[in-house]
């Protein structure tokens, strides 16, 4: 009994520890990606033939390479600091779109029922059934790499489950009697999607987001390492794995270090997330 | 019909004319169905017609799957009938166009079952309280509705600091008077209560049903109220109307339905109630019902009541009863040998 009680505070303590190591990593890169490379040690972009290729802890002209050079001499340390906003920006503002979109649609599908179901239904499926990259590929192939083209490509990637879960949980909600109130007022659609179908779906959202978040990155650093990704000065972090690739046998420092930033910003995100859904879980709610 | 009402209308005083009248009024649900099969034909509400006066309460009384609630969300505007008319103050609101209606019934409104479920969880009871004015009362000043809210909301008994709190945060019967300050906050003239008491404890349902009628008092609204609890309808109505199976089986003056009860469905429902008296209690003989209410997709022929009546004959199989008054009884019934 009191070894259960043990176990179960140790296990609180672990958890808490964890959600506090996410917090400050998710904290850090955030802080990266608004003060952009002025944090970087040194330049990102400056290139030196002499530094190719050089481990981690090399010391070159400019400082120590604490994690190393790539290709072309440039510093590794730099280029991840660099690469931390356009990977959250990208995945950010995508994951923002997905959303709207998602819970826009999903909404109005959960209220009105019937034709807008099956049509929501249809096409979450054929998108479902779709492999991502395949078209993602096609419409990055076709029209000109951009930000917003990315943008757009990541959240056509991830708003399904978003209108999903705002189509069932609107479902559910329309049947309250809440809702009959608000029809007995005469108050508009707009009213109740807006004041009290809203609110009630937010939560799960925001834990959703979060979840979706982890997705998209992974998909720009994807479309990066295959070569569509933003078009940005220095490489991005999925860039940088594929422009690793190559040396992998020999310098492991160019894929391992962009891979573990991606690993470590993902599963930060994941862990933030999960806190989340505990915390506005109306079960777990005090009266 | 809607003719004859509209034509009497200068002649009539403005009294005659009942704030709400129902004539025929059929709700019809089909379920199922399919390519191959007929969808079944459920009459949830058939042919009722009743009537309410400024400032009175008409109790529906009847048990579950009776056909109450339905009847209670097609007067709210919540269902739209299949058939027969709905008239407020003489005017016909099943015909309107979209927007009249809504401007029409506007002063309907509703109090709902469940407490805890009529009230939306995010919102603060101030908030909850103050939305039909945000709907229809936009010439007032946000100010001028918060205190109009929070002035209904004293009224009801829920302070000032209760009502910034949120809907989980009260009991049962404040979560119920929060409903009933929502329904009552724009100058409504008809609230429609159904079951508003039978999700509270008894005790806070006395105190729920007394704040109703002194409401009523002061504020002049009339109510329907709709319970499948007799006693519950016995005291607060004026007027009483018993429903089995989606039809009005008796209707009239609350004391006449109640004292001398023509109908054998009512006979038995007034049997059924409990008598805070052990003598007489231990020395009536009740007549109990057996057996389940019909399945309302086959409903019996003739009178609906016929398989669980036992003076049932079998005219009784034949002939639909009509809701007349018979002899010298003051209240209508539905019944060939009332």
């Amino acid at each position: 009994m009191t070894e259960a009680v043990a176990r179960a505070i140790s296990a609180l303590r672990l958890n808490r520890a964890v959600l506090a190591i996410a917090l400050i990593v998710l904290a850090i890169l955030v802080a990266l990606a608004i003060t952009g490379d002025a944090l970087a040690p040194m330049d990102p972009a400056q290139q030196s033939l002499r530094a190719r290729l050089k481990p981690p802890g090399f010391e070159g002209r400019t400082g120590i390479h604490w994690l190393g050079t790539d290709a072309v001499g440039r510093d590794i340390l730099s280029l991840i600091v660099a690469g931390a906003r356009p990977a959250l920006l990208v995945s950010g503002l995508a994951v923002a779109l997905a959303g709207f979109i998602g819970v826009l649609v999903g909404m109005f599908a959960g209220f009105r029922g019937g034709r807008m179901v099956d049509l929501l239904l249809y096409i979450t499926n054929i998108q479902l059934a779709f492999p991502f990259f395949l078209l993602a590929v096609t419409i990055v192939g076709i029209v000109r790499p951009s930000v917003s083209l990315v943008v757009f490509v990541i959240a056509l990637g991830c708003w399904v489950p978003f209108a999903r879960i705002a189509y069932s949980e609107t479902m559910q909600i329309v049947e309250q009697e809440y809702i009959e109130a608000v029809h007995v007022m005469r108050g508009t659609t707009f009213r109740i999607l807006l004041r009290h179908v809203l609110p009630n779906i937010l939560p799960n959202i925001i834990v959703l987001a979060t979840f979706a978040l982890g997705t998209a990155i992974v998909m720009e650093s994807g479309l990066s390492f295959v070569g569509l990704g933003v078009p940005t000065r220095t490489p991005t972090w999925g860039k940088m794995l594929s422009e690793g690739r190559d040396y992998m046998q020999t310098a492991w420092w160019l894929t391992v270090f962009p891979g573990f930033a991606i690993f470590l910003l993902v599963l930060s995100i994941n862990v933030c997330g999960e806190r989340l859904r505990d915390i506005t879980d109306p079960k777990l709610m005090g009266r | 019909m809607l003719s004859l009402v509209h034509s009497n209308d200068s002649i009539k005083p403005r009294s005659e004319i009942p704030l709400l009248e129902t004539s025929d009024l059929t709700k019809t649900y089909s379920i199922g169905g399919g390519m191959f099969y007929e969808p079944l034909q459920l009459q949830a509400v058939s042919g009722v017609s009743i009537r309410v006066e400024k400032g009175r309460t008409l109790g529906i009384v009847g048990e579950s799957g009776c056909g109450k609630s339905t009847l209670s969300r097609m007067l709210a505007g919540l269902t739209p009938p299949t058939s027969g008319s709905i008239l407020l103050d003489g005017c016909d609101v099943t015909g309107l166009p979209n927007a009249e209606r809504k401007r029409v019934l506007r002063d309907v409104q509703m109090v709902f079952q469940s407490p805890y479920s009529s009230l939306n969880p995010r919102m603060r009871v101030a908030e909850i309280v103050r939305e039909p004015l945000d709907v229809h009362m936009r010439s007032l000043s946000k100010k001028e509705r918060d205190e109009r809210a929070l002035s209904i909301l004293n009224r009801v008994g829920i302070s000032r600091e209760m009502a910034r709190r949120y809907p989980h945060q009260l009991s049962g019967g404040q979560q119920q008077r929060v409903g009933i300050a929502r329904a009552l906050v724009s100058e409504v003239r008809l609230v429609i209560c159904d079951e508003p008491v039978s999700a509270l404890d008894v005790s806070v349902q006395a105190q729920v049903i007394n704040l109703l009628r002194e409401l009523q008092r002061s504020l002049g609204v009339a109510y329907i109220f709709v319970s499948h609890d007799l006693a519950v309808v016995a005291n607060i109505s004026d007027d009483i109307a018993v429903m089995y199976l989606g039809k009005v089986v008796e209707y009239g003056r609350a004391e006449d339905v109640l004292q001398r009860p023509r109908h054998p469905y009512t006979q038995a429902l007034v049997d059924s109630a409990n008598i805070p008296d052990p003598v007489l209690e231990k020395s009536r003989k009740p007549r109990i019902l057996t057996g389940e209410i019909p399945r309302p997709t086959d409903p019996p022929s003739g009178c609906r009541f016929r398989t669980r009546c036992w003076m049932a004959q079998d005219r009784c199989a034949v002939e639909v009863p009509a809701l007349v008054r018979r002899g010298n009884s003051p209240q209508a019934v539905a019944c060939h040998f009332a």
